[in-house]
């Protein structure tokens, strides 16, 4: 092509006014009441497959609103939420990740609806059990707990041991009942050359600490550590720390864990090649879809678990839409769904017992049920201060490949002392 | 020829004038050769990796030729991440990006290099110092004006960005190249009358063209590449460009090594392939700011 | 009036005239300076010179920012993480600057000097693509696949070395997640990198040198790594300052990488200033803090340009006196 001055100047001139058309035209996206857009992050999950169903059915209802749905990643809420729901790029719904660093920040800077409203519209007030109804509570300064009604959760979750019946019986262990009797399974297992699965890479590593801390803690500990109602007492995380150095000494995991993520750990046990393995329920559908053994879950051992209720659904400011999002959550929580839910294999905050036919609903539900009878969730870690997860994350990691405990404790202290006192 | 009077051709041997290879030669050139293997290593593992079925990978291992090769990897992640739309992102902006710093840079570096203003030192220092800025010292005044503009998870804002942020660049290099402009050509004009406008564009430019596609060249694959700016502008999954789009979704859609090389491939080949057919004006243009 | 003194007075009319007319011309020039110095002036002085602003104050980008005067420096003055994120950045120029620098004028001058005369352009200019590929991928790419390779399980290096090498998979390296491994990983994928870019640089340099030089040494009887120090370092000194320069700037703002591999960890050993700066602007949401490192890191570039720059023009001003 013969490229002289004038095709030239004529080409850059196209391709800028192209840009130009093309970045308005996208500014100008059909904004209004006639598009519906949400956001969520459940992949596969029994979440995702019930509100996908629900979703459908709001469309069937409002056949002229133009659906958009759009899949992210819990990383991206968790790194940039915040700013997302400050632009008008905002979605009309979402899901939001629970607590002070995500939900709170965003609940104390008016960037979500406050529901108080719709809930008395719909009667969530009255439905959502009040320990459930809390991690949906943030008052002015974004502390969960209490206050206005920001958030509907429609679910629950928590955090457990999975393990490979057939395995366990193999290599000739029960399933324990007390910490000591974990230590025994763990040392026994690793005699016969039998580690448990971890990603001490990833996320893992976060719920790990804090479910050791918290199988020595009670519930005031938790107020006081996640709510700030009082001093922390950090030997809880102490005992934490010393564990996983303890069980990284004695080969209890991989030696190279630090460089190994969940999703390579979870594959491993779902394969069949580890144990057991600490993980969250929503494992509980793909293990059932994958593993070719026979597994069950049982419960850390100890006074409380990691877990809460579910992620939140949220209205934000900004939303076009705010009563079709009302009108998503009512669906969502509405006896039909709930059960749905039980049936794909979730964990159901309002379900007809009755109904739930699901036997892998029903392997986590009795282990749930126990735990949120003895008030026994002690929510996450990462949730008091912003950032912190990160910073978890990190210091885990270090700790699973050197063991150094008291450096974790001082890293994970500080930080937390630092964002509390910049919270209050 | 096709190059400007400033640059200098590189010396070029006759075939026929090669040197007498000896043993030693030899060794060297078997020596640098496994080097260049060694360095390519990683994108023949993702090649080989991407067409692997997860059973082949257990039973074989990363590092064999897969024993039943298969695009279905490759396929399912071009559509579960939507690659074309994401390929698209990153190409046009690129270029409108490209066209917007070579056309800006060529005016200012014409008022500078041939016009020879006043203070041209002081704006060229100017430029030179706001090359070593880095973006996270820009970032959030950015985001924020983005935001307050209505240009939030909008391309349009990258690419004024990616095009205003190397008008530096490009002034400074395309200004270096005017300066040893033959000053001959430039009296000529004049006498016979030229404005400045008439000498830019039927002298200077037709002689610069081919400097000023090197520099598009060169400024395209940069800001494909660009990642902080997309990451902090462009939350929406429609938005994403490549760069961005590879390194966020890989965690969501893949658990899998095999799937996880097709990601990787895909991500990398518009590169390769660019530079595959572009690659005697990008090394022209990589060489040009250095040789004053 | 003499006739000479009228010529002489005509003549410097018409210079006076010849001179105005082109300082007439000058003055033209100046509009096509405007756009571009207008959008840069802007978006980019405007942001830098804001972001300072911001470092003084106390923001989480909603609402307005409170001033409070350099409470983030002193701050960021006692945080052990700021030093060691520029502990880290330092360590990358050795990777991404020192070291390819001199790799790269041994493999330039090998690929020009040696190679080429005796196994044509063609085998060198092939030679120079294959290392310069790593250059042309994203940042993030090259991360991805980077964590892939190094997967410390199911990653093609430590299958290599069990499967090949026969060593015990117990002892493969745990590349990224050992906290005191980590940021060598880093390293020499950084060097993996940045090594391209250099040849490039350095074959380009080499091709401006006088042949006759290295032939007269030649004939001389110098070998070839003789030439290489004496000749070849000599002359190539503009463009290793370049070089060093370019990789040194790389160097200290090195993100992509870090976020897509290893996010800072385990603990705080790969953690570097960009990545440090965006994770409290949009994480922490501690805008002023993050404004804090931007402001520095930036300040740190621009005296690292000036000071290699005054260097480079001494130098200059020798050879241009020699």
């Amino acid at each position: 092509m013969k490229f002289n001055k004038k095709t030239g100047a004529r080409v850059a001139a196209t391709a800028v006014a192209a840009a130009l058309a093309m970045g308005s035209l996208a500014g100008c996206a059909p904004a209004g009441s006639d598009t519906f857009t949400v956001w969520w992050y459940e992949k596969d999950t029994a979440m995702a497959k019930t509100w996908d169903a629900a979703l459908k059915e709001l469309g069937q209802k409002h056949p002229n609103v133009k659906i958009k749905f759009e899949l992210k990643t819990w990383d991206q809420i968790q790194k940039a939420g915040n700013a997302i729901l400050d632009s008008d790029k905002a979605p009309d719904l979402a899901e939001w990740n629970k607590g002070n660093a995500t939900a709170g920040t965003a609940a104390a800077a008016g960037l979500l609806v406050d529901l108080k409203d719709y809930a008395a519209k719909y009667g969530w007030d009255t439905k959502l059990p009040s320990s459930a109804k809390l991690y949906g509570q943030y008052d002015d300064k974004g502390l969960m707990g209490s206050g206005n009604l920001y958030g509907i959760p429609s679910y629950g979750e928590y955090v457990s041991w999975f393990y490979n019946k057939d395995l366990f019986k193999k290599y000739g262990v029960e399933v324990p009942t007390t910490p000591e009797e974990l230590d025994n399974v763990l040392a026994t297992l690793k005699s016969q050359g039998a580690v448990q699965a971890f990603g001490g890479g990833g996320y893992q590593n976060v719920h790990m600490a804090y479910a050791l801390a918290v199988s020595q803690a009670d519930q005031q500990w938790v107020a006081n550590f996640q709510q700030f109602k009082g001093d922390v007492d950090w030997s809880k995380w102490e005992y934490a720390a010393n564990k996983i150095a303890d069980w990284r000494a004695k080969g209890y995991f991989e030696k190279k864990a630090s460089g190994v993520s969940p999703d390579d750990a979870v594959a491993g046990f779902q394969a069949g090649k580890y144990p057991l393995i600490l993980g969250g329920t929503w494992l509980d559908q793909t293990t059932a879809d994958k593993a070719k053994f026979d597994w069950g879950k049982f419960q850390n051992p100890g006074t409380l678990s990691v877990g809460s209720a579910g992620n939140l659904l949220v209205i934000p400011s900004r939303s076009k839409n705010k009563d079709l999002a009302a009108e998503f959550i009512d669906l969502v929580l509405s006896t039909k769904y709930q059960n749905m839910l039980g049936n794909e294999g979730g964990l159901p905050l309002l379900a007809d017992q009755a109904a739930l036919t699901n036997p892998v609903t029903q392997k986590s539900y009795s282990v749930f049920d126990a735990i949120v009878k003895a008030d026994g969730l002690a929510m996450y870690p990462d949730w008091p201060v912003p950032g912190y997860y990160d910073v978890q994350l990190a210091a885990g990691t270090k700790l699973v490949a050197d063991g150094d405990a008291a450096a974790y404790v001082k890293t994970i202290k500080d930080f937390y002392d630092k964002g509390k006192a910049e919270l209050q | 020829m096709s190059t400007t009077t400033a640059e200098k051709a590189p010396k070029k041997l006759k075939t026929s004038a090669l040197k007498p290879r000896s043993f030693v030669s030899w060794v060297t050139f078997a020596f640098m050769s496994v080097a260049v293997i060694t360095w390519l290593f990683p994108f023949w593992m993702a090649v080989a990796n991407a067409i692997k079925t997860p059973q082949d990978f257990l039973e074989q291992g990363p590092l064999a030729w897969p024993a039943h090769p298969t695009f279905e990897h490759i396929v399912k992640f071009w559509n579960d991440s939507n690659f074309p739309l994401k390929f698209w992102n990153s190409t046009w902006t690129s270029l409108a990006a490209a066209a917007i710093t070579v056309l800006l840079g060529f005016l200012t570096a014409y008022a500078i290099g041939i016009g020879k203003i006043k203070g041209r030192t002081w704006i060229l220092g100017v430029f030179m110092v706001a090359f070593t800025i880095p973006q996270e010292a820009l970032i959030y005044p950015m985001y924020n004006a983005a935001k307050k503009l209505n240009l939030y998870d909008n391309l349009l804002s990258i690419v004024l960005i990616f095009g205003i942020s190397g008008v530096a660049f490009a002034t400074y290099l395309i200004s270096s190249v005017l300066n040893e402009f033959p000053v001959e050509v430039l009296e000529a004009a004049k006498i016979d009358g030229a404005n400045a406008w008439r000498m830019m564009v039927d002298v200077v430019l037709p002689i610069l063209r081919p400097t000023l596609m090197v520099i598009t060249v060169m400024v395209f694959i940069y800001n494909w590449n660009e990642f902080l700016i997309p990451l902090v502008l462009l939350p929406s999954n429609d938005n994403q460009t490549v760069s961005l789009g590879i390194a966020l979704t890989v965690g969501q859609w893949t658990a899998e090594p095999t799937a996880r090389a097709a990601a990787a491939l895909l991500g990398a080949l518009p590169s390769i392939l660019f530079f595959v057919i572009f690659q005697r004006s990008l090394m022209r243009g990589v060489t040009m700011g250095s040789s004053k | 009036m003499s006739a000479a003194t009228v010529s002489k007075d005509v003549k410097q009319k018409a210079g006076k005239a010849r001179q105005t007319s082109l300082d007439k011309g000058k003055g033209q020039y100046y509009a096509y300076l405007l756009p571009g110095l207008l959008a840069f002036t802007i978006v980019i002085v405007g942001s830098f010179l804001f972001n300072i602003y911001i470092s003084f104050t106390r923001w989480n980008g909603l609402g307005a920012p409170r001033w409070i005067g350099t409470k983030n420096y002193e701050n960021l003055f006692v945080d052990s993480v700021f030093w060691e994120s520029f502990l880290h950045a330092f360590m990358f120029i050795g990777a991404m600057s020192i070291v390819p620098t001199f790799l790269g004028v041994f493999v330039a001058s090998m690929l020009f000097d040696y190679i080429a005369p005796r196994f044509g352009n063609g085998a060198a200019a092939f030679m120079r693509a294959g290392f310069y590929m790593p250059q042309v991928i994203p940042l993030t790419i090259t991360g991805v696949i980077w964590v892939w390779l190094l997967n410390p399980v199911s990653g093609v290096i430590n299958n290599f070395l069990t499967g090949v090498l026969g060593i015990n998979k117990d002892v493969t390296p745990n590349w990224l997640g050992d906290e005191n491994l980590a940021i060598w990983s880093l390293s020499v994928i950084m060097v993996w990198i940045q090594i391209g870019y250099t040849i490039v640089i350095f074959m380009s340099g080499l091709s401006r040198l006088d042949p006759s030089l290295t032939e007269a040494a030649q004939l001389d009887g110098a070998t070839w790594f003789q030439r290489f120090r004496i000749i070849i370092l000599a002359q190539l000194a503009p463009e290793i300052g370049v070089v060093l320069l370019t990789t040194m700037v790389a160097a200290l703002k090195v993100f992509a990488p870090v976020y897509v591999m290893t996010g800072g960890g385990p603990g705080t050993s790969t953690q570097v200033p960009a990545y440090f700066s965006y994770f409290h602007f949009f994480t922490t949401h501690k805008v002023g803090y993050g404004a804090a490192v931007a402001t520095i890191l930036a300040l740190l570039l621009t005296v690292l340009a000036i000071v290699i720059l005054q260097i480079q023009n001494k130098q200059q001003a020798k050879e241009n006196q020699r």
